[in-house]
């Protein structure tokens, strides 16, 4: 107490009087270490370009977002870091050889179209950096389609050089032109990309005998660290799992859509397997492929365009799966992810109207 | 905590009508003497914390209310002021009658905070079977540590109380909730193999709250618009507890109270012992006062989730005042709204299965129908939602309005159910 007789003044408000220090920004700043993994899976299959494209979208995304947020909604929110995001997820979905304009026109389609339109951030329907591929591949197939070889470096200093400009179907696309003998066709070319994995390594007794257990299961190691053609981001499920899981911990992203989106991927590409594993790939190959892993674990767990509670985040990630299964068998498309997304983005008003947590004591 | 000169004994010191004083300006009271009546059913006896002589009845700041009226007292500092502790009566002779009349004549209240006058609480209308007292060890908000005290301290006295609500309760079960941060409190509980049986409960806001504590020990959920009673249960603090097997064995009035005083703007925190009446800036001094490391920009009764922000520290303490909370700048931030992102963390939060970013939605657009439906009036005003909102949406304080406005509108559109 002072010694004078000054009456102490204090602030006065309602409670709560403490509040968790996490803001919108710091959600986006996990979101973005959470995206690391994949992109360093990208820089090492397939080097300069992967970085040169993400660190591309990202600027244009930030830019177009300062302009147009300061047009359209008469304040800079570039701030609250959601840009960044929306820039690297949709670097994610581009392949490495784009050209510029491209990336600038899927970040004004992201940006602008996808999200400052309707009010900004939290009032977007659709997911952003979707919005922005899908045009991009409706509008350009043919630049959207066409993916460089992995090119997985021999040994370190490699890793700084240029790669071939060799271009590769996906997986998914391999499957969607020849079916599962393609698949198996290609094969050996995937045992002997990983073979060349393992060159670097020092080479030792045990080392054989790993790589005779690999053998046995080549596409899908190759599949799951990402040795294989496809969009930057979607290529390593290995190092998405691992952003997924630290998103996970953070409490960003619940189990509920990753599980039951994954989930209904495989129970369908399950059935058709098992009815006929001639015609149809199996299910670890459907959930490793493609753009499956990247839109269950960063896609579909978008905050704003999903349901909010957990029976209808169930319902979001069974519909995902139901589309996304339903294109790769019996579509036009080899991958049908984004597509699925998009949909049950514009379904979630109608889902969160009907699927609301349970009344507490009735 | 010593006795000071001035004490400022509000005659609101519970939930329902303030008691009716029964001294006047000049009068001399004596330690222990009922000062003040209980005026209705829902209210309870004050009795005088000290000695001395009334200076003046007079509108005084009060901790809730702002203004009260207030028994000014004076105490004579040449006396003896600490309780005399009679030898304990033998209550197992006291019948159920007997022994309620105590607690109503002790003027005990709710002692966690909402301070319903207890005697009420245990008196249900007889069609409603109480089968389970619990009661309530789980402190109701960070930074609270008294009911932690008195249950390491206190052991054998909560016990003895725990007896005595039993004779009046019709031998129902009485629990102890105990979170699992306190389990050297839980295991001299165990230890002692008591009627009074301690459950470990998980660590978590909101534990403390009435519904929730019923749901984790019995597993039973209290419908909307219900009270504990209707599920068989009455909820009771630790707290108060111990008032009550003082005021039965010792024939002690409630006169005085564990209080916490903390937050990083005080010197040095304590649990203290305080009559009621104590001025809180006397208490804070007697912490070594405000820290000069940071500034207080926040002085709160009770906790920081659902505690009332004072503008003096020349308040009172009343009976319901659990803790005495000084936040400086660094743990009271004051950030501005920003855009929802539904990220559905209100929703994981909300401990009575509300949808508060949808609530928030609702009330930007004062649409007191909507509000209506999605349930507003179950929300019993954690603060959860408003804590954990990383838009810093200030969900819970618009609540608190909307939540007459929805009762009114009902009233009028949906008639009595």
């Amino acid at each position: 107490m002072s010694e004078t007789n000054k009456i102490e003044m204090f602030e006065v408000s309602a409670s709560p009087h403490i509040i968790k220090t996490e803001t919108v920004r710091t959600i986006m700043r996990d979101v973005i270490i959470a995206l690391i993994p994949a992109i360093a899976v990208s820089f090492a299959v397939f080097r300069w370009p992967a970085l040169y494209v993400i660190a591309l979208t990202t600027l244009f995304c930030v830019l177009i977002e300062f302009v147009f947020s300061k047009l359209i909604l008469k304040k800079n929110t570039v701030s609250d870091l959601s840009c960044i995001v929306t820039g690297i997820l949709l670097a994610m979905n581009l392949p490495s050889n784009v050209p510029w304009w491209i990336m600038l026109a899927g970040s004004f389609f992201a940006i602008v179209i996808g999200k400052l339109v309707f009010g900004g951030i939290g009032q977007n329907p659709f997911n952003p950096a979707l919005v922005g591929r899908v045009v991009l591949l409706v509008s350009w197939p043919a630049l959207m389609t066409t993916w460089p070889a992995p090119d997985v470096p021999k040994n370190f200093s490699d890793l700084f050089k240029n790669p071939d400009a060799v271009t590769a179907a996906t997986p998914l696309g391999v499957l969607k032109a020849g079916g599962t003998k393609a698949l198996d066709e290609n094969r050996p070319d995937a045992e002997k990309t990983f073979a060349s994995l393992k060159a670097g390594y020092e080479k030792s007794d045990s080392d054989k005998n790993e790589y005779s257990i690999s053998k046995k299961a080549p596409l899908y190691l190759n599949l799951f660290l990402g040795n294989c053609g496809g969009s930057l981001g979607e290529i390593s499920a290995l190092a998405l799992i691992i952003g997924g899981i630290y998103l996970f911990y953070k409490g960003h992203i619940t189990f509920h859509i990753p599980a039951s989106y994954l989930t209904t991927v495989i129970v369908i590409s399950g059935i058709f397997w098992i009815a006929d594993s001639a015609k149809y790939a199996d299910p670890l190959f459907h959930i490793l492929s493609g753009g499956v892993m990247l839109g269950a674990l960063f896609m579909a767990t978008d905050m704003t365009t999903t349901p909010i509670a957990a029976s209808g985040m169930i319902i979001f990630g069974i519909g995902c799966g139901l589309i996304t299964m339903t294109i790769r068998l019996f579509g036009s498309y080899p991958e049908g992810a984004s597509f699925s997304i998009l949909i049950m983005n514009a379904l979630t008003p109608l889902i969160d109207r009907y699927a609301k947590p349970k009344r507490y004591g009735v | 905590m010593p006795v000071v000169e001035k004490l400022a004994v509000s005659l609101s010191q519970h939930l329902g009508k303030p008691a009716v004083s029964l001294v006047k300006s000049g009068d001399r009271v004596e330690l222990g003497g009922l000062i003040a009546k209980a005026d209705g059913y829902v209210s309870a006896n004050i009795h005088s914390p000290v000695s001395g002589t009334v200076e003046s009845i007079e509108n005084y700041p009060h901790p809730v209310s702002g203004y009260a009226q207030a028994i000014i007292l004076k105490t004579d500092l040449s006396k003896n002021q600490d309780f005399v502790y009679p030898a304990p009566a033998d209550w197992t002779k006291f019948n159920a009658d007997e022994i309620k009349k105590k607690i109503a004549d002790a003027g005990i209240v709710g002692l966690g905070g909402a301070t319903f006058p207890t005697i009420v609480k245990l008196s249900p209308p007889p069609e409603k079977k109480i089968d389970s007292v619990i009661i309530n060890g789980v402190e109701c908000e960070p930074y609270l540590t008294s009911d932690y005290r008195l249950m390491i301290e206190h052991t054998d006295e909560l016990i003895a109380g725990a007896e005595i609500i039993r004779r009046i309760m019709n031998s129902a079960d009485i629990y102890i909730g105990i979170e699992a941060n306190k389990k050297d409190a839980y295991e001299k509980f165990k230890s002692k193999n008591s009627i009074l049986k301690p459950e470990l409960l998980k660590l978590k806001y909101p534990q403390g709250a009435e519904k929730q504590l019923i749901d984790a020990i019995l597993g039973r959920k209290i419908p909307p618009a219900k009270l504990p009673m209707d599920v068989g249960a009455v909820v009771m603090n630790a707290g108060t507890l111990f008032a009550v097997y003082e005021a039965v064995a010792y024939n002690k009035p409630l006169i005085d109270r564990v209080v916490t005083v903390s937050g990083l703007g005080i010197q040095t925190p304590k649990n203290l012992l305080c009559k009621i009446g104590t001025l809180w800036s006397d208490i804070i001094k007697h912490c070594g006062g405000f820290s000069n490391n940071s500034k207080t920009v926040r002085l709160l009764l009770g906790g920081p989730m659902m505690g009332f922000a004072q503008f003096t520290d020349s308040v009172p303490v009343i009976k319901g005042c659990s803790g005495i909370l000084a936040l400086t700048e660094e743990e009271a931030v004051y950030v501005e709204e920003q855009p929802c992102i539904r990220c559905g963390k209100c929703v994981r939060g909300c401990p009575m299965k509300l949808m508060p970013c949808e609530l928030n939605r609702a009330m930007d657009y004062n649409d007191i129908e909507t509000l209506y439906k999605l349930n507003i009036t179950d929300c019993i005003e954690c603060g959860s939602c408003a804590y954990i909102c990383p838009a810093n949406k200030k969900i819970i304080q618009k609540i608190r309005k909307y939540k007459i406005k929805v009762m009114e509108w009902a009233k009028k559109n949906v008639g009595n159910k």
